[in-house]
């Protein structure tokens, strides 16, 4: 074992960055995503609305995110601070404002009239990302506005009070997952993919029959197609062609037999096709007859057409050149299932985190702002029809409703109640204490159910480490399913897809369009984000040079690969949702991290970032890390070593690092000390003079303990310390033994142990009734109905609200509402 | 938030002593010499030398705004 | 009954008793502790507080000051003739006025100012509360007689604790002279002097027997001395320690008496 010193040296890199990142970096940096990026996209996907007024429509433009304000009952509006929003009850938003340009349509002649900046609704805050007005403050100005500056932030503020958007653990979109079925079921083999395209999520399903026919379903096609005939359909018109997409193996060629023939019947003879009927038309009629019972042919094949590029794996397009590209991803699955069935290939591990994306609170705003935006404008679609049948002038001003938006947003914040049936997405900050708000910004949630076992899903799995803290979850019904990231892990918001397929298609990789599909067997397949863009003759290469160009900084550093060596395949990835974690490069068996470049971090010469670009530090996903040998401590770099960990205890979460020597005992224990560190009592913010927590505990004599982790300084435990180093004696006496019990000493408790101050709020409200009747805060006075004993009412002052620290008993009027 | 008065545990009071004890240590003295010097021998006295954290400063950031504005 | 006194100091007294049994060493014990009366701080009126300690927070903390008692002066409010509504005859105020000015100050327990010059705190450095730029302060407390019973605060003493006189005898004619009880001797009492094992201070041994676990030969025997008691008394400043064990030993006796009497009327 290395020296103390030895080991404590690596902690000002993790410290640096803290520093940068912060504690939430990664809610954060997805919201900041979200309105930089995602709100305009959004926006953009809409485009135009088209109300049925006859040459009128309106184009969609910029939309614009004002600072955080509020608007007074006199119409006044100012600024808003955070703490104002908590004390009055205030929702911490900022107004959206959007370009709307009508255009009118005469003829031929199309005028684009002025264009307008229209309020169309308040987009909640999240506290101290770039949109904040804490953003960037200085510790004295935060202080200024009742903020700690200890505070993380990564939470908003719906109606006064803190909301976390919880982070949902999700199967990984776009990626094709094969399975072995049960015994009982109908088919043997089953290959899935989720394809997700702007919050529409399609699952594809090939599923192999115990006939050894290959079936698909995909959504809005009842039933199941056989796989031949939507190849078909899909351009893929003989048999060689299919052949060729899936496979050049022979025994897997000799699979497909039974499948192709399941489409003779549609198959039209070489020279007898005509305008009306053709291998494909027969293909896609076979289709039709299902989606458009009883239609026209005409309108069978429109349609058909039209559910192919629409529902049919949409993540890959959604136009008609889309269809053959559809066809070769059909192609790589049911080869993948084939090898499967020939025991070429295993099971996909439904639990590597590799195949799982975590969705942050910027993902979740934009599922929810998509909808919103969606009856937005159907609101206004609505509200301009209208104003037109009754024959008037359609003024786009006067037909948005910011309401619309603004409460969509703001109910799903305040109720948990997100789009598509997903409760308890936003939660109440926990602040007991400082620990326990800030282990509840890092959760993770599965939203598998909780009644049944899913024993897999709640194990620890391998791929965990670093990403995911082994011993915090909670016990009980959501064991398992409820996860905290760990100390180092960081989540990604995603990255352009196109800068990174250039850079792939530099590297030599052979497109998949150019090759028609045809893949061969020796070429390793080259995937991006879960789709196939091309092949590659030499994998390993390919991977070490698009890692040479991240640590060069060429592409951006959130792209990983990983080459499989069993299956021959390179996966690229670039998408948000991936836990990664950052390791140091090992070089020809030399950490890259030098004493030099230690010194220069520790004296803040150099940031996180600077390490980062300069490659000595990466981050690495859960899939490149299948390709890793990370050394424990620089004593185990060996010759085939790639990475060294930082610091290995980086592993555990925010609340498990508070743990003492957590190796040595027996492991539910620090499940049970990482669960119960978030329910001490200590000091939950510094400014709890100014908050209005319903419910807040306040603990008047923390201490910090003596026996302390490294990690709890960089955490920053010792500035907001919980809970008091109490001296227990233990007496296991000849019986006189109480179990879980403790007697505590009446003097110690006098002399201040333990003591803490609860505080709740009540309120009231001065109400104004039809018909004249209005509320009054006062002492009330003898002849009100339902006066009490004026004993109750002593401590009233003369605005009839009780008296600051003054001592009331049970029965005491707090407020005197007449 | 601020020393406490006495030792939970003995009673002993510990309050007055803190001042002497933070500076010396700050000064670079081993704890361990320094409570010895000061006479707190128990081990519950000693935690609650060099377990306390002087919390106040923080909340008081905050009522120094308050105060300027009041006036 | 005989009492040696061992050592002296302002706020200690150690002392052996001998000739009695253990109950009565503990029932002086506990007198001490629970029934010596004391001042302390028991009622606050908070006239202004803009501190950022609760009100709560700073009376308890004004509680736990020692305040300097003149037992003779003062009655405790059940036998007083006031019946305890708090007359001058049992109790005494003490005010506490500060503002900060631009700097922050600190209140100390010498910021007191009491209205019997002989009840003071025990000690004036005691840090009550931190002020910051214009904040202030302005308190009237009143300081009474109670018993350690009723709240810890008006124990005089921080701890009183006895123990019994160790007797460490070395058989001489077993002794190896190994050595391996020098080692581990966590009180040092033994000691290699010459070719002959010595004893010192052999009143700090706190009777852990791990010589006579060590030595193989059986030469030590620790044992203690039959009724008598190695006593230490520590005062919070409140009372001189010698004052805590005479009065105590004196309510003791009082109290035993109305024991008897009691038990004699029957």
């Amino acid at each position: 074992m290395s020296s103390l010193s030895e080991r404590q040296k690596y902690w000002p890199v993790i410290e640096s960055y803290f520093a940068e990142k912060g504690l939430v970096g990664q809610h954060l940096d997805s919201f900041n995503r979200f309105v930089r990026e995602e709100l305009q996209q959004v926006v953009d996907s809409v485009g135009r609305l088209n109300p049925k007024v006859e040459g009128y429509f309106v184009d969609l433009g910029e939309i614009t995110v004002m600072p955080p304000s509020v608007r007074e009952a006199d119409g006044s509006e100012h600024p808003l601070y955070p703490n104002e929003a908590r004390i009055r009850n205030l929702t911490y938003a900022s107004k959206l404002f959007l370009d709307m340009t009508p255009v009118r349509q005469e003829g031929s002649v199309t005028t684009r009239l002025e264009t307008m900046r229209i309020y169309v609704g308040d987009l909640p805050i999240m506290l101290r990302s770039e949109t904040c007005l804490l953003h960037g403050m200085s510790e004295e100005d935060l202080i200024k506005h009742g903020e700690d500056p200890n505070d993380p932030g990564g939470y908003f503020i719906i109606n006064g009070s803190e909301r976390v958007l919880v982070t949902q653990e999700d199967l990984a979109p776009n990626r094709i997952l094969i399975e072995e079925a049960s015994k009982s079921s109908s088919y043997t083999h089953i290959a899935k993919v989720f394809s997700t395209s702007r919050g529409f999520r399609a699952p594809v399903t090939i599923e192999r029959k115990r006939t050894g026919e290959l079936r698909v379903s995909f959504p809005s096609v009842p039933g199941k197609i056989p796989l031949a005939i939507l190849m078909k359909a899909l351009g893929l018109e003989s048999d060689r062609d299919i052949a060729e997409v899936i496979s050049d193996d022979d025994e897997i060629r000799n699979e497909l037999i039974v499948t192709i023939e399941q489409a003779t019947p549609i198959n039209v003879m070489r020279g007898e096709e005509d305008e009306e009927t053709s291998t494909r038309n027969n293909a896609l009629d076979f289709i039709g007859k299902r989606v458009a019972v009883g239609q026209t042919k005409e309108y069978r094949l429109a349609r058909a057409e039209k559910v192919l590029d629409r529902y049919l794996l949409p993540h890959i397009g959604t136009e008609e050149h889309h269809r053959l590209q559809k066809a070769y991803y059909l192609g790589q699955m049911v080869e993948r299932l084939l090898e499967l069935v020939l025991g070429k290939r295993t099971q996909d591990d439904k639990d590597h985190y590799a195949n799982k994306r975590l969705k942050l609170s910027g993902d979740l705003l934009m599922s929810l702002f998509r909808v919103a935006l969606y009856s937005l404008t159907r609101d206004i679609k609505y509200q301009l029809e209208r104003t037109a049948v009754r024959g008037r002038k359609p003024n786009i001003r006067t037909a948005v409703r910011a309401d619309v938006i603004t409460q969509r947003l703001k109910h799903a914040l305040a109720t948990g109640n997100w789009v598509g049936g997903k409760a308890g997405v936003s939660q109440l900050l926990d602040r007991t204490n400082y620990i326990s708000s800030l282990s509840h910004l890092r959760r993770v949630v599965s939203p598998l159910s909780r009644s049944q076992p899913h024993f897999e899903a709640r194990d620890l799995h391998s791929t965990h480490w670093g990403k995911i803290c082994p011993n915090e979850t909670p016990e009980g019904p959501n064991c398992g399913l409820v996860k905290n990231i760990a100390m180092m892990a960081y989540i990604s918001v995603g990255t352009g897809e196109d800068a990174v397929e250039r850079a792939l298609y530099k590297a030599e990789v052979e497109s998949i369009e150019k090759l028609r599909g045809k893949r061969g067997a020796k070429w390793a397949d080259v995937f991006l984000n879960g789709r196939l863009v091309g092949i590659h003759p030499a994998p390993q290469v390919l991977a070490k040079t698009i890692r040479q160009k991240r640590r060069a900084g060429e592409i951006n550093e959130e792209v990983n690969i990983a080459y499989y060596e069993d299956t021959n395949e390179v996966q690229v990835n670039c998408d948000a949702g991936r836990v990664r974690r950052p390791v140091i490069v090992v070089e020809n068996g030399k950490s890259r991290l030098t004493d030099e470049h230690l010194r220069m971090v520790a004296d803040g010469e150099w940031t996180f970032t600077d390490l980062l670009r300069n490659g000595i530090v990466e981050f690495v996903d859960a899939e490149e890390e299948e390709n890793t040998l990370i050394a424990m401590t620089p004593d185990d770099i060996g010759p085939r070593t790639t990475h060294l960990e930082i610091v290995p205890s980086t592993i555990l979460g925010i609340s498990a690092a508070l743990i003492p020597f957590p190796e040595r005992n027996q492991s539910p224990r620090n499940v049970y000390m990482a669960g119960m560190a978030k329910q001490s009592v200590g000091v939950p913010a510094a400014n709890f003079k100014f908050r209005a927590d319903t419910r807040s505990h306040f603990f008047h004599y923390p201490q910090i303990p003596i026996v302390k982790t490294r990690a709890m300084d960089s955490i920053g435990f010792e500035e907001r310390p919980a809970g008091q180093n109490f001296v227990v004696g233990i007496l296991s006496f000849e019986g006189y033994n109480i179990e879980d019990a403790l007697i505590m000493n009446k003097a110690s408790i006098e002399r201040g142990l333990g003591r803490s101050t609860f505080a709740r709020v009540y309120e009231s409200e001065e109400r104004k009734y039809p018909g004249g009747q209005e509320d009054r805060f006062e002492v009330p006075d003898r002849s009100v109905r339902g006066y009490r004993a004026s004993e109750s009412y002593r401590n009233l002052g003369e605005d009839g609200i009780i008296e600051t620290e003054v001592e009331v008993q049970g029965g005491d009027v707090l407020i005197g509402r007449t | 938030m601020i020393i406490p008065v006495r030792c939970f545990t003995c009673g002993k009071v510990i309050a007055d002593k803190y001042e002497q004890f933070k500076r010396e240590v700050r000064q670079g003295d081993d704890p361990a010499v320094v409570l010895d010097r000061l006479g707190y021998n128990r081990y519950c006295c000693r935690r609650m030398l060099l377990s306390h954290i002087d919390i106040i400063d923080n909340f008081m950031a905050f009522a120094t705004t308050e105060g300027v504005e009041q006036r | 009954m005989e009492i040696t006194i061992l050592e002296k100091t302002e706020h200690n007294i150690k002392f052996i008793l001998e000739g009695m049994d253990v109950a009565f060493a503990n029932a002086l014990r506990r007198t001490m502790l629970t029934r010596l009366p004391a001042m302390a701080i028991d009622e606050v009126l908070v006239i202004e507080n803009t501190s950022v300690m609760y009100d709560e927070m700073l009376a308890h903390r004004l509680g736990l000051v020692p305040l300097t008692t003149i037992l003779e002066d003062y009655n405790l409010p059940d036998k007083c003739d006031c019946e305890g509504k708090g007359c001058s005859l049992c109790q005494c105020t003490l005010t506490l006025e500060k503002e900060a000015g631009d700097e922050e100050i600190m209140v100390f327990s010498r910021d007191l100012s009491s209205q019997d010059p002989k009840v003071v705190p025990a000690s004036g450095d005691i840090p009550l509360v931190k002020l910051a730029p214009h904040q202030r302060i302005i308190i009237e407390a009143y300081a009474r007689l109670g018993r350690g019973v009723e709240n810890a605060k008006f124990q005089p003493v921080a701890t009183v604790a006895y123990k019994y006189v160790p007797l460490v005898t070395v058989d001489k004619s077993k002794c190896t002279l190994c050595g391996d009880c020098v080692e581990v001797c966590p009180k040092k009492i033994l000691r290699l002097n010459g070719n002959t094992l010595a004893t010192q201070n052999t009143l700090d041994c706190s009777l852990c027997e791990a010589c006579v676990e060590e030595c193989e030969a059986g030469a030590i025997t620790i044992d203690s001395k039959p009724d008598s008691f190695l006593f230490k008394v520590e005062s919070t400043g409140s009372l001189p320690p010698e004052e805590i064990v005479v009065k105590s030993a004196e309510l003791l006796k009082e109290r035993v008496q109305v024991a008897l009497d009691f038990a004699n009327s029957l």
